[in-house]
């Protein structure tokens, strides 16, 4: 038992934790917790809107697999950080918020800077806690990291009043975490194993679909090892994009509604899909019915609750993916020691040496999707993109090709725009020694731009190519396409000059409009130790395909 | 949805073991909130251990939505059980105090030939108005207001259903 404060405790549980860095906007509510923070040796990033600090903490946990911590002020603080944890929950990513609360006595008052908080975050977030006296402050801590990072991953509130920060009391920070009625570890059923693997050595036209859990498993050696053996196409949903190399021979890259053509046509014409880790989302299946017809299904995943939600027929492999895609590997390799090409496989890779990379509307030299390709072949494997959403985010998921898990952060469930930079530099701070370089699009690095303020003063160099048509890119496709040229809201115009805004807060920026200068100021900017902002003057009619318009099947995609 | 008998709403009742502390109702209601659905009785008690309580929740709802539900209800981390009741195997009881407006001619002794049939209780009395206390099932408690018919009913206090599934 140590007597201390509150907010000292909240840093002393951090700590234990194994926190180095925390994201974040101090304010009235959390002034005894800055306090604290001050000489705690944990390094704070000061962000300029909660939102982005949310989105930092969320890049952080995504590239480096640990918790990212962030922190806003009561009242618009905690409604600012709202986006960014929303965005954290929606694809799973582990993050823990503190914020500050109004004083004990004033909750329920509307008090100055309070709103219920934990009422508000309430559907996006794992759990909350909300400390009522400071003894509780070491528990809630402990459990809010143990929730967030165990079993289906994803951020938890601490809310603590400002006079329980102020409040000291002896704590205990040797409790166990035991929290009835939370079970993250759930052992596989061999049964339901050994009956996969029977399904998929029975299938002829078998697919496996990677989705942002497999990522997070860490199981890349298995499913490659696995996949080789019976030479099976290996698919991925927009967040399990880079869970294998997407330039391994059985990649076919990401399916859904901007996938690619051929992994798209694969998987409609497979006869079935072991999904692993991922949730038949409404973006990977498009029409389900259809997706669901004259195929099986076997679904693997961490939650229970994943079992029938989105597809009924799937036989349900529940579990930790790194035990249930082991033993699915040791199953299938009971049964067969090697396995030639197949029909099937041989259907792949003509597919995939037709499609594999084909730009179907093609701009020109210096257009979109021969900008990414050329960012990839400018960049080291291991390096980091992080991307805005829209147009751009779907020509990231076309064009590059991610060579490892945890290189391309995106927000898949939940689409925030200006995630790009926020995350980046979340990324960046986790990953010092890797390039990280934002794919981002003029509407959404608008909603965060003010990022490279932190940028510069905290010194995390990153490189942000700004995809810029100045269009709302999608909305503006989708007008063109589907909604008969009628444009509305979706012309963003010429403000700001990118490549002066991103000078006035100390970046260096440039715009540029052919690719040898793309590739020249690319080059500089990797080799700079600030951020550069590298604005690409792209044509506002591009459009993005293939693509499956909203109520069509997979199989039905616009190439032109 | 799809017509068919298997889709048609019916009564639910589900019965769920949940910790006894502050937010727990609120983050349970708030899910049927999500599907905007409207809650028809809830009823909150303690259970065995005081840091659990039992919630028992009645709706009407399809197989498809109920599941939806079962779903949604499982992934609280406060909920430690959470169960479909069959209501066919199930005590099920509902507590209403109903305050009956007395008058003239046939006040008193009438009131209490209804409650004896229906093995009600009245539980407090002054010259204009009777309370009455009936657990029963909802649909015996319906007809026993129909029979006291709306103009006699001045209040009433219903708890919603509380039930629990026959052992076996």
């Amino acid at each position: 038992m140590t007597n201390m404060s509150g907010a000292d405790a909240i840093i002393h549980g951090l700590k234990a934790e194994g926190v180095s860095v925390m994201f974040g906007i101090p304010g009235g509510a959390t002034m005894p917790l800055y306090d604290s923070l001050k000489d705690s040796g944990i390094r704070h990033i000061l962000a300029r809107h909660e939102q982005s600090a949310a989105h930092m903490a969320d890049g952080f946990a995504r590239a480096s697999g640990k918790v990212g911590v962030c922190s806003g002020t009561s009242g618009p603080g905690a409604t600012n950080l709202l986006t960014g944890i929303a965005t954290a929950y929606l694809d799973s990513y582990p993050v823990v918020a503190i914020t500050g609360q109004v004083a004990r006595p004033f909750l329920a008052t509307d008090a100055f800077q309070e709103v219920d908080t934990v009422g508000i975050f309430n559907p996006v977030v794992k759990y909350s806690f909300q400390p009522l006296t400071a003894a509780e402050i070491p528990m809630a801590i402990k459990s809010a990291f143990y929730i967030a990072s165990t079993g289906r991953t994803g951020p938890v509130l601490v809310d603590v009043p400002k006079d329980v920060q102020m409040e000291s009391a002896d704590m205990d920070f040797s409790g166990k975490v035991d929290i009835k009625g939370y079970n993250p570890y759930i052992v596989p059923d061999s049964m339901d194993v050994e009956r996969a693997a029977e399904m998929l050595l029975a299938a002829e036209r078998p697919v496996i679909l990677l989705g942002g859990g497999a990522i997070k498993a860490n199981i890349t050696p298995t499913v490659l090892a696995m996949a080789e053996l019976l030479m099976v196409p290996v698919a991925s949903t927009l967040m399990g994009k880079g869970a294998i190399p997407e330039d391994h021979f059985l990649s076919t890259g990401p399916v859904g509604m901007h996938g690619t053509y051929h992994a798209n046509t694969l998987i409609m014409e497979s006869d079935l899909v072991v999904n692993i880790g991922g949730r038949f989302s409404d973006r990977t299946t498009m029409k389900v019915d259809e997706f669901t017809k004259e195929r099986k299904m076997i679904q693997m995943d961490i939650d229970p609750t994943e079992a029938g939600k989105n597809i009924k027929n799937a036989h349900f492999i529940i579990g930790d993916l790194s035990t249930s895609v082991g033993m699915l590997y040791e199953a299938v390799k009971r049964r067969v020691s090697s396995r030639k090409e197949t029909p099937w496989y041989r259907k792949m890779k003509e597919l995939k040496s037709e499609y594999d990379g084909k730009v179907f509307q093609n701009d020109g030299p210096f257009s979109s999707p021969h900008i990414v390709k050329k960012i990839r072949e400018l960049l080291p494997a291991d390096a980091i993109v992080t991307t805005d959403v829209g147009q751009v985010q779907m020509w990231g998921e076309l064009f590059y090709k991610v060579l490892k898990p945890r290189t391309y952060l995106t927000s898949g469930g939940l689409g925030t725009m200006g995630f790009g930079l926020p995350a980046a530099l979340g990324a960046k701070v986790a990953k010092p020694d890797v390039p990280v370089v934002v794919l981002a699009g003029d509407g959404s690095f608008a909603m965060t731009n003010n990022s490279l303020a932190t940028s510069i003063m905290e010194k995390i160099p990153v490189v942000v190519c700004i995809f810029n048509n100045s269009n709302l890119g999608m909305i503006s496709q989708w007008q063109r396409v589907v909604y008969g040229g009628r444009y509305s809201a979706s012309w963003l115009g010429e403000s700001p000059n990118f490549s002066k805004l991103a000078q006035s807060y100390g970046a260096e920026g440039i715009r540029v409009n052919s690719m040898d200068d793309f590739e020249k100021s690319f080059k500089e900017a990797l080799g700079r130790e600030v951020t550069t902002v590298i604005d690409l003057e792209i044509s506002p009619s591009e459009n993005v395909y293939p693509f499956v318009p909203s109520g069509n099947s997979l199989k039905e995609m616009l190439t032109k | 949805m799809t017509g068919g008998k298997a889709d048609e709403e019916r009564a639910r009742v589900f019965s769920l073991l949940v910790a006894n502390k502050p937010g727990v109702l609120f983050r349970i209601t708030s899910l049927f909130r999500r599907k905007n659905f409207n809650i028809e009785s809830v009823s909150v008690g303690e259970h065995i251990k005081e840091d659990e309580s039992r919630i028992v929740i009645g709706l009407m709802a399809d197989d498809a939505m109920a599941n939806i539900f079962e779903r949604l209800l499982r992934k609280q981390i406060d909920v430690y059980e959470v169960r479909q009741m069959d209501i066919s195997r199930a005590a099920l009881r509902e507590l209403a105090l109903v305050r009956v407006r007395l008058v003239e001619g046939n006040g008193v002794g009438y009131l209490h030939q209804l409650c004896s049939i229906f093995d009600y209780k009245v539980i407090s009395i002054n010259r204009n108005y009777a309370t009455v206390q009936a657990v029963d099932v909802p649909s015996r408690l319906e007809e026993f207001l129909a029979i006291l018919g709306e103009s006699r009913v001045k209040d009433i206090a219903r708890t919603g259903i509380t039930a629990l599934e026959e052992a076996d």
